[in-house]
């Protein structure tokens, strides 16, 4: 990917709407937050949102236009290109916040969270809708819910709980198109 | 790499034809290209997504079909306000040409959302990527793309004409001259209320009355909206083959189950000749003549200075007189173009006349039909894959 490329994607990342900021920060995060628990890393963490209202986590992103950013407003997050740079075992949550359907070597960076994840981890992945697929044009790989519950394929983790934000209610799981969180646990062998 | 079970390549109305018939259990991945990469993000613009995907999935959003319609004056709520155009069919045709003379052929409506409702119901995946070439492995298909690979126990290629073709040639399956057969056509579509008027006029309401003849030493055949489900003037229909379902049974489950009422609507309107609000018929001809085309570096390219000069002259025929060339020209209309390919490879025709369950490639496209009913020949493919996904997985 070229540089153009991350600064664009950056510059659209700030333009975020008002409305967008408080359902990620009142309606979303808490919802993720019941499902965390002690070392949290945020892949993918973009402008570094989830970060700055969580104690205890870090974020890694591989833009490093988003990175700058974190460091200036006092953000903990780190660059990264190949390898989280982080040891094995170091984190009990990692976080994967719409980051898989923007990259085709998503198997990699999978593999890349439960490296760094303990053995009794917690793998948390957040997907966007069908319909808000086509909302950005970065977007790659839509997953199927069939696709999530064989858990990639990853025999070392396997499928603990789905959750839709706002809500799990029928109204939003089906007529909104609520966006869609799966929780792994860790099943090492 | 992932594994499916099916993989899907190409998101236009003929693939969507096979993903509304197939059952939940699969796994199932569609492969759409990507149009551009430029990335033009711009939260402060609508329609900023409109260069991103493929044809199909553009179509899909409904963003290009808006804009087209817009642009085109269409009538935003008429029935056959769905427009689907593949980029290759662009990438052959100059844009200029596209610009100025070419009404893209408003083919069937797709609700969108009855669309996205399929991809959830059979839990599909999509993956954006432009797909290179395809190879057996033992009992599986490598999918290999751009960015990504994949395998599936079975590939069906929508890829449109072109795209189909390219993916062929790039696979080893045949070499690209094989690909112009005799009855690459342009074909052009004319409304006009005349005729409307005489087909409003026979007794049965059959709305199909066709004719052939020559023009400049070229076959040409004058048609309405030659229909897939009609089932009284059968030789008429197999003549273009564009039956294939053996009972009237099956056919009317297949579009209760699968597609939109629209298509219901359509069915009544071929058949009996009738549709609240209908717009004026549409009458096409087709004109065989390859003096339209060219290859050049293995693709195969329209010549527009011949096209254009074409059409001027059969817009002074009589009988063409509505033919104008500003509005005259749908599209250009591949088939035939796959017809000689490794025999391992099912197209829709061998399919439904020999039922070739084991194969693992299927070309469920209309570049692999000899000879095709009409303009709306997307609508019988999507019906035949819709029959071949039953037969399959049903």
């Amino acid at each position: 990917m070229d540089d153009l490329f991350f600064k664009n994607y950056h510059y659209y990342l700030l333009k975020r709407t008002f409305k967008a900021y408080l359902y990620r920060r009142f309606v979303l995060y808490p919802q993720i937050k019941k499902r965390c628990y002690g070392k949290i890393l945020d892949l993918g963490c973009g402008i570094g949102d989830f970060v700055k209202t969580t104690e205890n986590s870090t974020g890694v992103d591989i833009n490093k236009y988003n990175i700058e950013y974190c460091k200036e407003n006092n953000i903990n997050a780190l660059w990264y290109k190949d390898s989280i740079p982080f040891k094995d075992n170091t984190f009990d949550t990692v976080l994967i916040d719409n980051v898989l359907e923007h990259i085709y070597d998503f198997e990699k960076l999978v593999h890349e969270a439960l490296r760094v994840l303990n053995d009794k981890g917690i793998l948390i992945i957040g997907l966007p809708p069908i319909k808000n697929f086509f909302h950005d044009e970065d977007h790659k790989v839509f997953f199927s819910r069939i696709f999530m519950r064989d858990s990639f394929f990853i025999k070392d983790i396997y499928l603990k709980e789905i959750f839709h934000v706002p809500s799990n209610s029928i109204l939003f799981k089906y007529f909104l198109h609520s966006s869609v969180w799966f929780v792994y646990s860790v099943r090492r062998i | 790499m992932s594994f499916f079970d099916i993989i899907i390549v190409g998101t236009g109305p003929t693939a969507l034809g096979f993903l509304s018939n197939f059952p939940k259990n699969l796994k199932v991945g569609i492969i759409s290209h990507r149009l551009t990469s430029n990335y033009i993000l711009d939260s402060n613009k609508d329609y900023a997504y409109i260069n991103s995907f493929g044809g199909g999935l553009n179509s899909w959003h409904g963003a290009s079909s808006s804009e087209l319609a817009k642009k085109l004056n269409y009538p935003k709520k008429n029935i056959h306000n769905f427009f689907c155009k593949s980029y290759d069919e662009d990438a052959y045709i100059s844009d200029d040409f596209i610009n100025s003379n070419v009404v893209y052929v408003p083919r069937k409506k797709i609700d969108l959302s009855f669309f996205m409702a399929q991809i959830e119901r059979i839990n599909c995946n999509i993956i954006v990527d432009n797909v290179l070439s395809i190879k057996k492995i033992k009992n599986t298909i490598a999918v290999k793309c751009q960015f990504s690979s994949h395998i599936a126990s079975r590939v069906i290629l929508c890829a449109g004409a072109i795209g189909t073709a390219n993916i062929l040639k790039n696979s080893n399956y045949a070499s690209m001259n094989k690909y112009i057969g005799n009855h690459i056509c342009g074909y052009a579509q004319i409304q006009s209320k005349a005729y409307q008027l005489k087909i409003k006029s026979l007794k049965n309401g059959f709305l199909n009355p066709y004719s052939t003849g020559k023009f400049s030493k070229l076959n040409f055949s004058q048609f309405s909206r030659p229909c897939y489900f009609d089932f009284k003037y059968k030789e008429i229909i197999s003549k273009y083959k564009t039956t294939y379902s053996k009972d009237k049974k099956s056919i009317y489950n297949s579009i209760i189950k699968s597609f939109s009422p629209g298509l219901a609507m359509e069915a009544l309107y071929n058949r009996y000749g009738f549709y609240i609000g209908s717009p004026p018929v549409n009458t096409y001809f087709q004109l065989e003549t390859k003096n339209i085309y060219f290859i050049n570096k293995n693709n195969i390219l329209v010549d527009k200075k011949n096209l254009s000069n074409l059409l001027k002259n059969l817009s002074r025929k009589d009988d063409f007189k509505d033919a104008d060339i500003s509005n005259v020209v749908s599209g250009i209309h591949y088939f035939n173009t796959v017809s000689a390919i490794d025999s391992s490879i099912t197209t829709v025709d061998n399919f439904m006349n020999k039922s070739r369950k084991d194969d693992l490639i299927i070309i469920g496209d209309s570049s692999t039909l000899d000879s095709i009913g009409g303009t709306h020949h997307t609508f019988s493919i999507m019906a035949a894959n819709n029959f071949i996904a039953q037969y399959l997985y049903g």
